[in-house]
């Protein structure tokens, strides 16, 4: 059956079970309004202005485990989701962005509400498209929720020129996609992990650095957005017995700039660091240089090869762990087996326990690797 | 005068440790992070990263949308507030219970505390002067039903004086009222201040 582009678009959002869209319609969007008004499947909301769509989506995929979906016109309405794209980049949120734009022969010609959508969007998306044929929209907007969702989440674009919305062609929505130069990983690295379980069998002061992306609900712990830590016993940690939270005893708190005394001082004194997710960033950790003076071990296990040994250079690279699978290896060599209070979850430092009373060492120089 | 460490605290207890609470950039969003004990994953919704002042309110609504039944509460300080206030309508046309705690000292608090720290306490330009009656705002978007009203008040009995009082107009939308502002860490209050 021939579709247009702009029905294939809100085909594809169905197959994807997309239940609201948050937009503001404009004159390059209005063959997709027209056929979203056409159906009831998804429900647009319409915001006020574009950028509370890309926030109000943002929120809506944080609070869920969602992609979140904005769709804006040309020009002014991408400038004013910009903002929102930037703040869903930084903070790694899954996100579709459906942008209009002006006819493909109009563009570069200055056309009324035209911009440089893919230009101006680039250094803040994870990945953006221009569509520039109609048999190209379905797979466009298959690959953009794939790469949204995958690996390290971040904001995707789509940009559809209102000429293509128009275009007619075959519709089939393909089941799934493979992206050659997009593969990422997510089975740990035996050899790392090797190396993380023995320093944290050794560990006397474990500490857990957790931040937003550490993608497993076992190791939630509170602040969230990559500015908390938390004290907790490796056994419990990477037995997932107990999921960590704001309440627990050995919860320091926010860590950093605004944070609390212990988790900072926590953060100098343990002597293996984990850090899961987290990307050591300039409020968390300030001077990378005095962040070093410390003597401790670094293990970081984090979905994004690229965030590791960044701004600070880690013992242990887990790039390519996931939590479940660091659970599942850290079981396989035998963590799980030794007990909870026994010596190394006894040295562990919490607010309850008094940071002074545990004679942390002060250290200034820095192990070499 | 309340310490907003203090609201946050309250609702705390008042939430339970169950709302989803986003914010906004600024010392409120500190407050908020530092002083609301979050027990369950993907409560806490803010702008971490590029800090984007405005970002509460619209994120609140998506929060809403897609958890129906939740209370959800965008913690906000007046200079942020304004950042995205529009979206006061979105939140009437869908009908979005989202409870604003507005943290208003009449400071962006955060620029504030820099300049004082690192700039000899020259405020240039941090000073809110000509706020709008937030809650009188909220009103005009959202008039109040009488039903909402009665239904909507509740004490919260900070210290035995403070109210912090549902504003009538949107349902069970919780906000501090412009009149009776907080105040900042030290206690101090805007140049105005009696």
């Amino acid at each position: 059956m021939q579709l247009t582009g702009a029905e294939i678009v809100i085909r594809c959002l169905q197959e994807e079970a997309v239940e609201y869209v948050f937009g503001y319609p404009g004159g390059a969007v209005l063959n997709i309004y027209d056929e979203l008004f056409k159906q009831e499947k998804v429900k647009h909301v319409l915001v006020r202005h574009e950028q509370g769509a890309v926030h109000a989506a943002d929120g809506y995929s944080r609070s869920s485990h969602k992609v979140g979906v904005a769709l804006v016109t040309s020009g002014p309405g991408v400038t004013n989701a910009v903002t929102g794209i930037a703040t869903a980049y930084m903070d790694s949120v899954p996100m579709v962005v459906i942008s209009g734009q002006v006819p493909t022969h109009a563009i570069g010609q200055d056309a009324f509400q035209e911009c440089d959508t893919v230009g101006i969007t680039r250094p803040c998306v994870k990945h953006n498209f221009l569509v520039k044929d109609v048999k190209d929209v379905a797979l466009t907007i298959k690959k953009a929720f794939y790469l949204a969702a995958t690996g390290r989440p971040g904001p995707v674009l789509v940009d559809i020129p209102k000429d293509v919305t128009q275009a007619t062609t075959e519709f089939s929505y393909p089941k799934t996609v493979s992206l050659r130069s997009y593969n990422p990983v997510t089975k740990g690295h035996a050899g790392q992990i090797r190396k993380a379980v023995q320093l944290l069998l050794e560990a006397k002061r474990p500490m857990v650095y957790a931040g937003r992306r550490r993608h497993s609900q076992q190791c939630f712990v509170a602040a969230d957005a990559g500015w908390c830590a938390c004290s907790a016993s490796l056994h419990q940690h990477a037995h997932g017995a107990r999921r960590l939270s704001g309440t627990d005893p050995q919860f320091t708190g926010m860590l950093g700039m605004h944070g609390t005394y212990e988790s900072n001082m926590a953060m100098q004194h343990c002597d293996v660091l984990i850090a899961v997710g987290a990307r050591f960033d300039d409020r968390v950790i300030g001077n990378p240089a005095s962040f070093f003076r410390s003597d401790r071990r670094i293990i970081h296990i984090d979905i994004d090869p690229s965030s590791i040994s960044k701004r600070v250079k880690v013992d242990v690279p887990d790039r390519r762990l996931r939590q479940r699978g660091a659970r599942r290896d850290a079981q396989a060599h035998r963590v799980v087996e030794c007990p909870a209070g026994s010596g190394r979850a006894q040295g562990l430092v919490g607010r309850d326990q008094g940071m002074a009373a545990q004679g942390l060492p002060r250290s200034t120089t820095r192990k070499a690797n | 005068m309340i310490k907003p460490q203090f609201v946050v605290e309250k609702l705390y207890e008042l939430t339970g440790g169950d709302a989803f609470v986003t914010s906004d950039v600024g010392q409120h969003q500190m407050w908020a992070a530092q002083y609301y004990k979050f027990d369950k994953p993907r409560r806490w919704i803010n702008s971490g990263g590029l800090g984007t002042m405005g970002f509460g309110l619209p994120a609140a609504m998506g929060v809403q949308l897609v958890n129906p039944g939740a209370t959800v509460v965008c913690v906000t300080g007046e200079a942020s507030i304004q950042m995205c206030i529009q979206e006061l309508s979105t939140c009437k046309q869908y009908h979005l219970p989202i409870k604003i705690v507005n943290l208003n000292n009449r400071y962006m608090g955060m620029v504030r505390q820099w300049q004082e720290f690192f700039y000899g306490n020259r405020y240039a330009e941090s000073y809110m002067d000509a706020l709008p009656d937030f809650v009188k705002l909220v009103r005009g978007v959202w008039p109040p039903r009488h039903e909402d009203r009665k239904a909507g008040r509740r004490r919260v009995g900070v210290e035995g004086r403070a109210e912090a009082e549902r504003s009538a107009g949107v349902p069970g939308l919780h906000h501090r009222s412009d009149r009776e502002r907080v105040s900042d860490d030290c206690g101090r209050q805007g140049p105005d201040a009696k």
